[in-house]
């Protein structure tokens, strides 16, 4: 700015020179007048160094004290060019009050200093020439420098309080600034805690969203279940008639008898209907378990020649068994089940052939991993993987698979069961499964089963492998159901024993009371109206402790089982039955010294 | 929170580096080259205005042949001016305040010069207006310088004042330098002569341009005594 301004005074003097006096005379000759060329030469050197002091360092100290010199100056000069105007005096007055715009009181001493040192030394060489007389005072010039300092008192007090305002209004803008920055940070500070709630919100929402899905999904489960379960009791009671009787009369017919084949595919056509109920049950969680301590390797040794028939030649069969691989307690004969259904499926997914791996591990899911995944619980699992090479599933397959009558496959290959009860087995033994798979590259199911401490049971002779047994002992038959009854009265008397018939609890009670002899086994159904079959031995364990029970049911309520786990030492025997596994169980059941009720 | 302002990041220089060092110097050097020239230009444009002009010796009586008439009872002032001398603006406005001092006791005459052979209103410029404006003041065109060598003068603004009686009062300048305005010794001893009848100085220097050519026979001054 002051660069500007000196420049712009320095053209106004030559403006001014040029105006008042153009040129000097004498006689009838004239030429340019000196002040003209004063103020083009004189008044640019007064001009030049302030000028570029203020664009090469503007800022410092020595720019102003220089400037305020040159200002000072600059007025003698115009006084000088104006012909000492008393107007003209005015500008050292105007050049104090420009110089304080500086907001440096500094400034104004050397500005002050060449004002009051012109009028001294010209008041002490040159008097006439300021003061207008030749014997002037010497302290003379004490009295313009005394105007000057007067104007400087107030521009001091001027530049002192603006430089306090200024200040003032610094710290007010810092302090607001800070204060905005504060703010900022604040708001910026909320607005990320705001993110991460909203974050925190939707993930809830989520969950809670898959809360919601998993809970319908237990509802159709349960809902299914229930219809299952329901209409379980009463099929399977007619399925134990048709395919009893069935069995009993190819017993009796010759294989060239023109009525044994139709009752072969009557049979066939029972137990399919059996094995369809047998799912049903499965998958909606409603089936008894008789869980085991097991070692899946066991398991998966025991059963990989039935799997390799399964899924034919085309199929390269790859069994990796983890070493040292954990206990887990389940149902051999579900996980069987479930390994022949996931089996069933990889072969169906690879029509072309392929590979089909089987790999048990143990695995720790910790916390943190149990934390991100809903009804997963921290500890010890084992881990059972089945992949195939197949064609994979897309994500919206994959959301489905488990869902009850749900296949990709053609009408009539599929019942869309095999995966829900795969599901409602690993459910109901505690364990959890995923899948991962991918269009055109394959698929693997990871069963989770939690490790057990204990050992694992020898596992049984197999029911087809015992020699059919027959007997001599005293069997109570207790059964609501007539068909059933007369059929199960006559597989047992088939086999040799002596069978006492009870309708219900209350008969089976004044039987056994009446009976003089041994009651050696108690076969009884478990739902029956007025008593059910666990408060009927109940009742009557106590009074013939040397009987034995053996349950038989198409569906249990919880009265033998607990979430479809049958009570430890309890036997049972699932309708419907056939006439050799009838036999067999009861067999078996006699001849184990720790049965109980 | 308070702030403060932390010493020395205005008002100090930056650095005391050995290249702010030579820095410094070069400034005190430049301060000091700048001072010198500025000071030796103002003392050379003082010593311009301080310089007088010739000054004149007019007749110790008034000259019989002038033009003029010489006020009867009372002084009279005679200036003579260049019409195109601008320091003689100073000399006019010096004027006013004389006659502004003399309050009717004193007869102005302002006299341009207008040398043969320029035009008409040659003469007629601010000068003339300024002079013709102040009471009491009379202008007149001296044409070809006549009057201005009857009174000697050679250098406009030169003033001569002249007794009732006739007598020279004062010749001088009435400005204590060329073209300055203010208080100067001529105007006070005019001031002082026409009011009081006496004064400290009856001569002073006189600031202007020449009137005549500088080769005219006009610039060098009568050889001619004063009587006063």
């Amino acid at each position: 700015m002051f660069a500007v301004l000196m420049a712009i005074q320095w053209l106004a003097g030559i403006a001014a020179a040029y105006w008042i006096s153009p040129r000097t005379w004498a006689g009838t000759a004239s030429q340019t007048h000196p002040h003209v060329w004063a103020a083009l030469f004189l008044g640019g050197a007064i001009s030049s160094l302030p000028i570029a002091l203020a664009l090469t360092r503007p800022g410092h100290a020595s720019t102003r004290y220089t400037i305020a010199v040159a200002q000072m100056l600059f007025g003698a000069l115009l006084i000088h060019l104006t012909g000492g105007r008393i107007e003209t005096h005015f500008h050292v007055f105007g050049s104090l009050a420009f110089l304080s715009f500086y907001r440096d009181w500094r400034v104004l001493i050397p500005a002050t200093f060449v004002v009051a040192a012109d009028h001294f030394l010209r008041g002490l060489f040159w008097p006439e020439s300021v003061y207008g007389v030749l014997g002037a005072s010497g302290w003379r010039w004490l009295e313009h420098a005394g105007w000057v300092l007067f104007e400087d008192t107030f521009l001091f007090i001027a530049i002192k309080r603006s430089v306090s305002e200024m200040w003032n209004i610094a710290e007010r803008t810092a302090e607001t600034k800070r204060l905005n920055a504060g703010l900022e940070h604040h708001v910026a500070e909320r607005t990320a805690q705001l993110v991460a709630a909203n974050q925190k919100l939707e993930k809830e929402v989520a969950e809670r969203k898959l809360a919601e899905e998993q809970l319908r999904q237990a509802q159709k489960m349960e809902a299914v279940g229930k219809l299952a379960g329901g209409v379980a009791h009463d099929f399977n009671n007619l399925l134990t008639v048709i395919n009893g009787q069935t069995d009993l009369s190819l017993r009796r017919l010759s294989q060239d008898d023109p009525m044994y084949q139709k009752l072969e595919a009557i049979k066939g056509a029972g137990d399919q209907a059996a094995s369809l109920t047998r799912q049903l049950l499965a998958f909606s969680r409603k089936q008894v378990l008789q869980p085991k301590v097991l070692d899946l390797n066991q398991v998966i040794f025991g059963t990989n020649k039935i799997l390799q028939r399964l899924i034919g030649e085309d199929i390269d069969l790859l069994i990796g068994l983890g070493p040292e691989l954990g206990k887990v307690k389940a149902d051999p004969n579900q996980i069987e089940q479930v390994l022949m259904n996931l089996a069933v499926n990889a072969r169906d997914a690879m029509p072309h052939g392929g590979k089909l791996t089987i790999e048990t591990d143990n695995v720790l899911v910790d916390e943190e991993y149990a934390s991100h995944h809903f009804s997963v619980h921290p500890g010890k699992y084992v881990v059972l993987a089945v992949s195939d090479t197949g064609c994979g599933m897309d994500e919206t397959t994959q959301s489905h698979i488990f869902d009850p009558f749900f296949t990709t496959k053609e009408v009539g290959k599929g019942t869309g069961l095999g995966l829900s009860t795969v599901y409602g087995i690993v459910k109901q033994s505690g364990g959890n499964i995923w899948v991962y798979s991918e269009v055109g590259k394959g698929t693997t199911f990871k069963i989770y089963l939690p490790c057990v401490e204990s050992h694992a049971q020898e596992p049984k002779i197999r029911a087809a492998d015992i020699n059919l047994q027959n007997g001599t002992e005293t069997v109570l038959l207790v059964e609501d159901e007539k068909r059933v009854r007369d059929m199960t009265r006559e597989i047992l008397q088939e086999s040799g024993y002596h069978v006492l018939e009870a309708e219900h609890g209350q008969e089976a009670l004044l039987i056994a009371d009446r009976h003089p002899g041994t009651i050696h086994l108690m076969l009884s159904d478990v739902v029956m109206p007025q008593m059910s079959g666990r408060e009927l031995a109940e009742r009557l364990v106590p009074l013939r402790q040397e009987m034995k029970v053996l349950y038989m049911s198409g569906y249990t309520d919880d009265a033998i089982v607990h979430h479809g786990v049958l009570d430890e030492g309890m036997s049972f025997i699932e309708k419907p039955f056939t006439p050799n596994a009838l036999a067999r169980k009861v067999r078996e059941v006699l001849d184990d010294t720790l049965c109980r009720v | 929170m308070k702030f403060f302002r932390s010493a020395g990041a205005i008002e100090a220089e930056p650095s005391y580096q050995p290249h702010a060092r030579r820095g410094r110097l070069f400034l005190l050097l430049s301060v000091t080259l700048w001072l010198l020239i500025v000071v030796g230009g103002l003392s050379a444009l003082w010593g311009y205005e301080g310089t007088p002009g010739v000054a004149a010796k007019p007749p110790s009586t008034w000259p019989a042949d002038s033009q003029l008439q010489r006020a009867a009872d009372g002084d009279t002032l005679i200036m003579l001016v260049h019409p195109h001398c601008p320091c003689s603006r100073a000399s006019i406005g010096e004027l006013a305040a004389i006659m502004a001092h003399c309050q009717g006791r004193l007869k102005a005459y302002v006299l341009f010069l207008k040398p043969t052979g320029f035009s008409d209103d040659w003469e007629k410029t601010d000068l003339w207006r300024s002079a013709a404006s102040i009471p009491g003041v009379q202008t007149f065109v001296d044409n070809g310088g006549a009057e201005a060598r009857r009174f000697h003068a050679a250098t406009s603004g030169q003033t001569i004042l002249y007794g009732a009686d006739g007598r020279l009062l004062f010749s001088g300048g009435i400005t204590a330098a060329r073209g300055h305005s203010g208080d100067n010794a001529g105007r006070n001893a005019i001031v002082s002569l026409v009011n009081a009848g006496s004064a400290e100085s009856a001569d002073t220097a006189v600031f202007g341009c020449p009137l005549f050519d500088p080769n005219s026979e006009c610039r060098k001054p009568q050889d001619e005594t004063n009587n006063f």
